[in-house]
């Protein structure tokens, strides 16, 4: 029943957000910020994972494939399926839960508890569209951005590690990678991040703005929105693998 | 850092991203990024293992990679190749559709004709199918396996009929029969035993013979030695006789010979009839003398008296 209500809730404030998104000239200002904050400020954060997570998927593929009759291009093309189709997308997002979705959350819920968004209310601003709007907005432009940096360094990454550690050169890595790489799979990784962005973004908001009961009640909130977040990615990302794949 | 607007930053950062995409993209799908490319294509009966992306070799070099794999109208397999720019392929050249590998996927191997044209760009060209170690293996697994099924059937019938030619009875027989032969064998083992210092005795005694036959034809070497020496000697004197006898009979041939062409006295003797005329009248003559003593012996003996022969 609660899980209902809670439901409920959400579904109205995107409704609101929704019908506010027109009031561009209200959250312009407040977009660009966010898409900074989001965006531009996670890129560091993101090379470092994406780098990482395919450096350690070639050395741990190049590890498990050790045998003779299995071409060494062939752990190129696990690298680079695995990361465009899945890690990439999915890592970064659980990493940007954590960043954006508890600054979001936190931010909007200490609002709430500082009385600031009554305020904004009580001077005939629109809440939802000066706060709610540009940082989901926000999250869908810039996840999908972060997605060709995490990409991109992921391959780089697998590539440089299978180089350094003498396990595949990069010619074999390459070709593994080239011979598997489907456009598709791109295109699938922008919708999950796409719907990623959406989901974090739109859950932490929604944590923060309906967050009651002090610095408790901030505290709770924003740790609800991450792990709600993370959930709802894992969920989501499963959901559309069943669809799209 | 420099103090950008958010504006800006957030142009950087998506412009920098949408260059990183694009290149990526090009780079990922084997288009050289900053190079003109060759597009050729080819037609194959069937493209099993072909794909975009898959890629396109000359005598074992990488030269490009397919850009599109159709099926045709005709029920063929289009194949449209990006090649390097630099890449020229003569007119006539045949593109292979083949695996280097049991594991690795499938290539292209475009083998270059001698031809001085060269193929321009959007041109086709042959296309071969080169069936791999496993799909002829695919193929004919269906054939080996009804072999192999069929051969194991036969087996088993045999192992059935086996089973059946074992009936009880059989198998009682046969282990008679071994039993008895064992009985047999055990039997000649006893024998043996019991006969064992007799045939020893024998063994000893042969070999005691061989020994003595041996030192019997030891002591007796310098005897039969001497005696094939004699015989040895016995026959050369005989060859001088043979020898001499030889020229005897030549020199008694030379005698004939002189002989019968009546030279010498005994030719004469021989080959002159009067001698033996004389003689024959010589012998008639005294006859008749003789005869005429008997009769009338006073007329010859008239002047003789016994005083006087006496």
């Amino acid at each position: 029943m609660r899980s209902l209500t809670e439901l409920g809730k959400y579904s109205n404030l995107l409704y609101q957000a929704l019908r506010s998104s027109t009031e561009f000239s209200t959250y312009r200002k407040n977009l660009f910020q966010e898409l900074v904050k989001v965006g531009y400020d996670s890129v560091p954060i993101i090379i470092l994972t994406g780098i990482f997570t395919g450096s350690v998927m070639t050395l741990q593929s190049a590890y498990q494939l050790e045998s003779a009759f299995i071409p060494l291009s062939t752990i190129g093309a696990i690298v680079s399926e695995s990361i465009l189709i899945e890690l990439a997308a999915v890592i970064s997002s659980l990493v940007l839960a954590g960043k954006v979705g508890a600054r979001v959350a936190t931010e909007l819920g200490t609002m709430r508890v500082t009385e600031q968004i009554d305020a904004l209310e009580s001077m005939g601003f629109n809440s939802v569209s000066f706060l709610v709007v540009p940082r989901v907005l926000a999250g869908i432009f810039m996840f999908p951005v972060l997605y060709i940096v995490a990409s991109v360094c992921g391959l780089g990454g697998g590539l440089a590690a299978g180089f350094f550690s003498g396990t595949v050169p990069p010619a074999d890595f390459l070709q593994g990678a080239r011979m598997y790489f489907y456009p598709w799979n791109v295109v699938f990784g922008f919708v999950k991040m796409f719907v990623f962005g959406f989901i974090i973004t739109s859950v932490s908001c929604y944590k923060g703005y309906y967050a009651s009961g002090g610095a408790e009640g901030v505290g709770k909130s924003t740790t609800n929105a991450t792990v709600l977040s993370c959930i709802f990615v894992l969920l989501a990302d499963f959901i559309l693998a069943a669809l799209l794949l | 850092m420099l103090n950008l607007s958010n504006e800006v930053k957030v142009g950087i950062t998506v412009l920098l991203a949408f260059l990183v995409a694009v290149v990526g993209f090009r780079f990922m799908r084997d288009v050289p990024i900053f190079r003109q490319t060759v597009e050729i294509s080819t037609t194959f009966d069937r493209g099993d293992g072909i794909s975009r992306g898959s890629i396109v070799y000359v005598r074992g070099v990488k030269v490009g990679s397919v850009r599109s794999v159709s099926l045709t109208p005709e029920n063929s397999v289009r194949v449209v190749m990006q090649l390097d720019g630099t890449t020229r392929v003569p007119k006539g050249s045949v593109a292979q559709l083949t695996s280097l590998g049991i594991v690795e996927g499938k290539s292209i191997v475009i083998r270059f004709s001698d031809s001085d044209e060269y193929v321009e760009f959007g041109e086709s060209i042959e296309g071969v199918y080169v069936e791999s170690m496993t799909e002829v293996l695919g193929s004919r697994s269906e054939e080996i396996a009804g072999d192999v099924s069929e051969s194991l059937s036969e087996l088993n019938t045999f192992l059935r009929q086996l089973n059946i030619a074992f009936d009880d009875e059989t198998r009682v027989t046969v282990s008679e029969t071994l039993e008895s032969a064992s009985r047999t064998t055990k039997q000649i083992a006893s024998i043996l035993e019991d006969k064992q210092s007799e045939i020893d005795s024998a063994i000893d005694a042969g070999s005691r013979m061989l020994s003595q036959l041996d030192t019997l034809a030891t002591d007796s070497r310098p005897q039969i030695e001497s005696i094939m020496a004699a015989i040895e000697e016995n026959v050369n004197e005989l060859e001088t006789v043979r020898k001499e006898l030889e020229i005897a009979t030549s020199n008694l041939n030379e005698i004939l010979e002189k002989i019968n062409s009546g030279e010498g006295t005994l030719g004469k003797l021989v080959n002159d009839p009067a001698l033996y005329e004389n003689l024959n009248s010589l012998t008639e003559e005294m006859n008749e003398l003789v005869k005429g003593i008997n009769e009338n012996p006073g007329r010859y003996l008239r002047h003789m008296s016994i005083i006087d022969l006496f």
